[in-house]
């Protein structure tokens, strides 16, 4: 794919936008389901609306919309925090699983489901959502130390799982 | 803006062989089904995206708007108070600047008409202490007293009052009484 050419603010043609919006839409609203918000599509909505509304353009509008989606998220089941939810809860909420029903097999769900709420959400981004560890730092607002940490904490795990059911003499 | 994300293209190849390797742990495939740019946008993505685009210009309008407007409406109150406020302090400053100086004015008029009125200073000869020819006693020589306020000062001229003592009335001496 060539590198998209560089464009001021309204952000590029009609075209590249278009493409962009149906590639990034789609995830954003699973990634808004991750979080357990009720009204996914309005969030997902919302945050490209946020990102066009600004004045300044951003480093990584990527990211900037990842990071908008898990705030709205958050921020709707704020009024739940008082009720004692867990971070495990928010995380991986009711509707949870079934947005990863489409994207992920059994398998891979069991495996990350075994993670913590924290490894696992680095690993998602990482992995499913195929975004770099400088987009994840601005996203979840660590530093890229961090995320690095967490991803290979994530995949010790990951080995430990397979060792301990012998998975990793069948990959092997 | 721009859509090219530089850190997503500048990925160092090892990241991309860390997340291999982890998509491997999972058993994912190696390489994700389609691309992250790559998708074919239906004609309800792009009337959605479209509208999304008009909302974001139009709340850009609006938002333009009524912040300035509101910052406005905000403002006039405190400037509308600041203003009066200044202005009764000016007159207030101004009443106080003429009442002390019509004080000022009356204490001098009365420090003048005190001045005048003053009777003139007494004569220096009333402030001489006078001799005063004190009480004696039978057989003692007479004493001056002198009154004023040389006398304390000069402490060779004492006051001294003659008493003569009655061998009758002694209040020490044992008293006798006579029985019947």
């Amino acid at each position: 794919m060539e590198p998209l050419k560089t464009q001021p603010i309204p952000f590029g043609d009609s075209h590249e936008f278009h493409d962009i919006f149906a590639s990034l839409y789609p995830r954003l609203v699973s990634y808004a389901r991750r979080y357990g918000a009720t009204y996914p599509e309005d969030i997902a909505q919302e945050a490209f609306v946020i990102l066009m509304q600004r004045d300044s353009p951003v480093e990584h509008p990527t990211a900037y919309l990842y990071g908008t989606v898990r705030t709205l998220s958050l921020t709707e089941r704020r009024p739940l925090k008082n009720q004692s939810i867990s971070l495990e809860a928010v995380v991986e909420p009711g509707k949870g699983p079934d947005a990863d029903e489409d994207l992920l097999s059994q398998e891979v769900r069991e495996r990350m489901k075994a993670l913590s709420p924290t490894f696992r959400e680095t690993l998602w981004l990482f992995v499913v959502e195929d975004l770099s560890i400088r987009q994840i730092s601005e996203i979840l607002d660590i530093p890229e130390a961090t995320v690095k940490t967490r991803i290979h904490r994530a995949k010790a795990h990951l080995r430990n799982q397979l060792n301990s059911s012998g998975g990793l003499h069948v990959l092997a | 803006m721009s859509w090219h994300d530089p850190a997503r293209a500048l990925e160092p190849e090892s990241d991309t062989a860390l997340r291999n390797e982890l998509r491997g742990l999972l058993g994912m495939s190696r390489t994700p089904e389609t691309s992250y740019f790559e998708a074919e946008p239906t004609p309800e993505l792009i009337q959605l995206a479209d509208e999304l685009r008009r909302e974001a210009r139009r709340r850009n309008l609006t938002a333009r708007k009524k912040s300035s407007w509101m910052l406005l409406a905000a403002a006039l109150p405190f400037a509308l108070v600041t203003a009066g406020m200044g202005a009764w302090g000016v007159s207030q400053k101004h009443k106080a600047d003429q009442l002390a100086a019509t004080v000022a004015h009356e204490e001098a008029e009365i420090r003048r008409m005190a001045t005048a009125l003053q009777p003139p200073p007494a004569a220096p000869a009333a402030a001489r202490p006078l001799p005063v020819q004190a009480p004696t006693a039978k057989g003692q020589p007479a004493q001056t007293l002198l009154i004023g306020k040389a006398a304390p000062r000069n402490k060779a001229k004492e006051l001294v009052i003659p008493v003569e003592r009655s061998k009758e009335a002694n209040p020490n001496a044992p008293q006798s009484v006579k029985s019947n």
